[in-house]
């Protein structure tokens, strides 16, 4: 019995295998068949296409006394259907402080810190977010450059398409 | 040679100049990156940030017999760290006689002549110094308008 079952599952298996690659055949004059043709999300290479590059600056500059600072990162991405990129900007620490080398600090916020791009395919989108700092914090502040981290983070989200 | 030097220098100045503004590349789904914000301490038309400003008085009352006169000037600054304003005050020709129209004169001295800031940020922080008039001089004075000009010196400081 073991045998007999041995056999049909081998048989069943080569079966599997062979399912031939031609689905349809046409054996008369004028006979018509129907194939797909079907786009695969990966390359030749078996590397899926999907992808998204999101580039940001190394250094924003806010000159004294700017109460309010725009600074630009750019998006390209092609994502499947109702996917898109979306960023955010964050103090790495939240702190929301800028430091300078004595130690000094100075005060700011950020507007417009996240962003999500209008679709699953964009070309080097431009995003903007701004830096904000209060004339107050500006004219209590020694005159001094004063830095902070910023953190992007970039994640795929669903969208209506 | 040297137009091949010139070329290449020419290509890698100019490659110089294409150093592309962003750094740093996301490319994965919750990939993460850093940037700095700075500030800058020029503003935005290219002026500097810092600054200072003494407001000195255009004319100084001494009444009559008074041998101790404060008066007071004031300094806004707005400096790096660590910095002050200092600002002395002395006789432009350090004679220290107050003369009137018809040159009769008048002794005096100064007092609490240098005034520094204690921060590198102040807002119309007010120091004072003092005209002294000895009591004999004014004893032995004509009664008229004794005038004398003084020299305010302002200057950046460690502090």
């Amino acid at each position: 019995m073991k045998k007999i079952l041995a056999i049909v599952l081998a048989l069943v298996m080569m079966l599997a295998v062979s399912v031939p690659a031609f689905a349809v055949d046409i054996a008369t004059d004028n006979g018509k068949g129907e194939s797909v043709v079907k786009t695969s999300t990966q390359n030749e290479d078996g590397e899926e296409a999907a992808g998204f590059t999101v580039s940001i600056p190394a250094e924003n500059i806010v000159p004294w006394d700017s109460l309010s600072k725009d600074f630009t990162y750019t998006v390209t991405s092609q994502l499947a259907p109702a996917k898109a990129v979306r960023v955010d900007v964050a103090d790495a620490d939240d702190g929301l402080v800028m430091t300078d080398t004595t130690g000094l600090t100075l005060a700011y916020w950020l507007q417009n810190s996240y962003a999500v791009m209008d679709g699953p395919v964009v070309n080097a989108q431009s995003c903007t977010f701004t830096v904000c700092v209060s004339q107050d914090n500006w004219d209590a502040a020694p005159v001094s450059e004063y830095s902070d981290t910023l953190l992007f983070t970039a994640s795929i989200v669903d969208v209506t398409p | 040679m040297k137009k091949l030097l010139a070329m290449a220098l020419a290509v890698v100045m100019m490659l110089a100049v294409c150093v592309p503004a962003f750094a740093a590349e996301i490319t994965t789904d919750d990939g993460k990156g850093t940037s700095i914000i700075k500030t800058s301490t020029q503003t935005a038309g290219g002026e500097e940030g810092a600054g200072f400003t003494v407001t000195i008085p255009a004319e100084n009352t001494i009444y009559w017999d008074a041998q101790s006169t404060d008066l007071t000037y004031t300094i806004t600054s707005q400096l790096g760290p660590n910095t002050g304003v200092q600002v002395t005050v002395d006789d432009t020709d350090q004679a220290y006689v107050m003369t009137d129209a018809n040159s009769y004169t008048l002794a005096y001295t100064l007092a609490d002549t240098v005034g520094v800031t204690t921060s590198p940020v102040v807002n119309a922080e007010e120091f004072t110094y003092t005209v002294n008039v000895a009591q004999t001089a004014w004893d032995a004075a004509i009664v008229s308008e004794y005038a004398d000009e003084l020299t305010f010196t302002a200057e950046l400081v460690a502090i």
